[in-house]
């Protein structure tokens, strides 16, 4: 499914963050090549966010690192700053801001001109069918609109690596189908890592997932191989979600 | 630059506040024409009762002649530079009610005058002391009755001299420093109010940093290239830009209500302006230990009461000097921003300085925004920028 891994973009190794007496994140490795669409898949508290925050160098790790490109993350790293573009879960707009504007204001945020901003802007708002609201502010966008401009956000400086926190959360049907194909058409030129627990988007998206509770990794395959191996296992073998429910359980989550 | 793009990006979000922006922008304006309109055009006239139980007495050659009217009348002729009265003179009988209206502060201050009044002020002065006093009544604690009693003195005092044909006790003569004139109390308070104005500037510098907090967009600035001197720096260049034209609207409204000024008042505004900066450089380092808009209104009351009460914004108040610095003396009150720009502006308004004049006052703003805004990027870093 989609382009052949290459050489290692992002890799963490026995990463560790403890909240109080909760061990968050516990002692988790994984790699991801570029050109690959990773998923990061877990119930919820499952220790998905704090990961990304982690990768992201929003958070410091108690324990083991992270390399992006080959160099350390440490909180405010100038990789992550140059490379890497973050769509976080809830929707992080400024609603007195038109679209544009914001687009425009991200882009220079990370070393844009203006001029190429607005450019790389007007693009981003087309292909999310947002051209007509461009100078709406974002107050006055619905919930699905609201969502794919903070995707959008995300790619505004045209980032290496994007990672994205359950992207499709909140979307109506024909708006998720446009923010899959999006990513999919996104991962020929760039790393995506995701973070969701709908087995469905993970299935049709993602070339490997990583499925984790608790702060630590359970398995890790692409999804056909999942299936597969979970079914001779007889821990369901019909559809991801099966997997998913064999290892995590049927223990309802906060 | 990052710092213009911050800058033009809270500019458009304070343009689309516009309840927020009319209350920074007009806030002091209003405060003017305000205490304006309370003054009665410019100046307070003071109200003061007269019980004037004068019997007169004949003299010869001019008839019975009434002293108490002729005090009355010394009271009613106090006037301001601009012409307006600065007593109220209300001649009344009623005792009672008289003090009624003081307990309710509806009158400054009561005169009293006696029956033998008249016959008293043509008496030999070594004679006086014999005879029933004039009595003047009213609240210790009413800053008006001070104030009042004081007019009243002067212009009594003036008649009676006249009237016995004395010289005062001794010869004195009142100087007023770099050519200061007595101004109209409107004038006397415009530089207070635009202070305190620029003062509430803290709480609209602190806000939008905290909607960044708020609505989590800090958070997606924080993975971005913006430093904390882009954020600070963006958002100070805003409101100094919106406390700037306050400043501006706040003269041209004391001017049109008939503020006169003895120096420029673009070198007044010059003070103002450095003045907003230094406050809103404070305003950010109180952006630093809030986590939402409440906090704002309740940590950012610390700094606006130090900076209102102890600056001598609001009153004048006592210098604790630390240290001298040549002919200067540096007092603990000096660290704050206000401090500095009441004096100049007192010695530009009042004394008709210059910029060049009041040019310590200013490089001590200067220095202390940047102290503060240096402060603040700091601390912010380490507050708000780290988890």
């Amino acid at each position: 499914m989609g382009a052949q891994p290459r050489r290692t973009v992002l890799e963490a190794s026995d990463l560790r963050k403890r909240f109080g007496d909760i061990m968050a994140v516990d002692g988790l490795s994984v790699s991801v090549a570029e050109g690959e669409v990773f998923g990061l898949l877990g119930p919820n508290g499952a220790g998905k966010s704090t990961t990304i925050n982690l990768i992201c160098g929003l958070l410091a790790a108690d324990g083991g690192e992270v390399r992006l490109f080959g160099e350390k993350v440490t909180p405010g790293a100038e990789v992550v700053k140059r490379r890497v573009g973050v769509c976080p879960q809830d929707i992080v707009v400024w609603p007195k801001l038109t679209c544009l504007e914001q687009l425009v204001f991200t882009g220079e945020m990370y070393g844009m001109r203006a001029a190429a901003a607005r450019r790389r802007s007007d693009a981003l708002l087309a292909e999310l069918g947002l051209a007509e609201k461009r100078k709406k502010p974002a107050a006055m966008l619905s919930g699905g609109m609201k969502r794919r401009l903070n995707f959008a956000l995300a790619l505004v400086h045209d980032p290496d690596v994007v990672i994205l926190d359950e992207p499709e959360a909140g979307l109506d049907p024909q708006s998720r189908v446009m923010v899959r194909e999006y990513i999919r058409a996104m991962a020929a030129r760039k790393t995506v890592l995701f973070t969701t627990h709908n087995m469905d988007e993970a299935e049709r998206v993602c070339d490997r997932v990583a499925i984790i509770d608790r702060g630590k990794l359970l398995i890790l395959d692409t999804p056909d191989n999942l299936k597969r191996t979970a079914g001779r296992k007889g821990e369901g073998g019909g559809t991801l979600e099966d997997v998913f429910i064999a290892l995590t359980g049927r223990r309802l989550r906060e | 630059m990052r710092v213009l793009a911050v800058f033009r990006k809270t500019v458009r979000e304070q343009m689309r506040d516009l309840a927020s922006l009319s209350m920074v922008l007009v806030l002091c304006p209003l405060f003017v024409l305000l205490y304006w309109l309370i003054a009665g055009g410019g100046s307070t006239s003071y109200k003061i009762l007269v019980i004037n139980n004068d019997a007169g007495m004949a003299l010869e050659g001019q008839g019975v002649v009434r002293e108490g009217d002729r005090l009355v009348e010394a009271l009613r002729a106090l006037k301001y530079q601009n012409g307006d009265p600065m007593l109220r003179v209300e001649v009344v009988k009623d005792r009672a009610a008289a003090d009624e209206s003081l307990r309710n502060r509806y009158a400054a201050a009561l005169l009293v005058f006696p029956p033998d009044l008249s016959r008293m002020l043509h008496a030999p002065q070594e004679e006086r002391m014999r005879f029933d006093p004039v009595i003047l009544s009213g609240d210790a604690n009413n800053v008006a009755f001070a104030i009042a009693s004081v007019l009243s003195f002067t212009a009594l005092e003036a008649v009676v001299q006249s009237l016995g044909g004395y010289d005062p006790p001794f010869h004195w003569k009142e100087e007023f420093i770099g050519g200061a004139k007595p101004r109209s109390e409107f004038d006397a308070y415009v530089p207070g109010l635009l202070i305190l104005s620029i003062i509430l500037l803290i709480f609209t510098t602190a806000l939008p940093l905290i909607r960044e907090r708020e609505e989590k967009t800090l958070r997606r600035l924080r993975v971005s290239r913006m430093s904390p001197f882009d954020l600070l720096g963006g958002v100070s260049l805003a409101q100094l830009a919106i406390g700037a034209l306050s400043v501006v609207l706040t003269f041209l409204v004391a001017v049109a209500l008939g503020f006169r000024s003895e120096g420029s008042l673009i070198a007044a505004s010059v003070v103002g302006i450095v003045c907003t900066a230094s406050v809103v450089a404070v305003g950010l380092v109180t952006a630093c230990f809030c986590k939402s808009a409440t906090a704002v209104l309740t940590i950012g009351t610390l700094p606006f009461f130090l900076l209102m009460w102890f600056s001598g914004a609001a009153m004048p108040i006592t210098r604790l000097t630390l240290f001298h610095l040549g002919t200067r003396q540096f007092a603990l009150n000096d660290v704050l921003p206000p401090t500095h720009a009441v004096i100049a502006l007192n010695k530009i308004l009042a004394m008709g300085a210059s910029l060049g004049d009041v040019g310590y006052e200013l490089a001590m703003l200067a220095a202390l925004t940047v102290v503060y805004f240096a402060a603040a990027v700091w601390i912010y870093k380490r507050t708000q920028l780290r988890r």
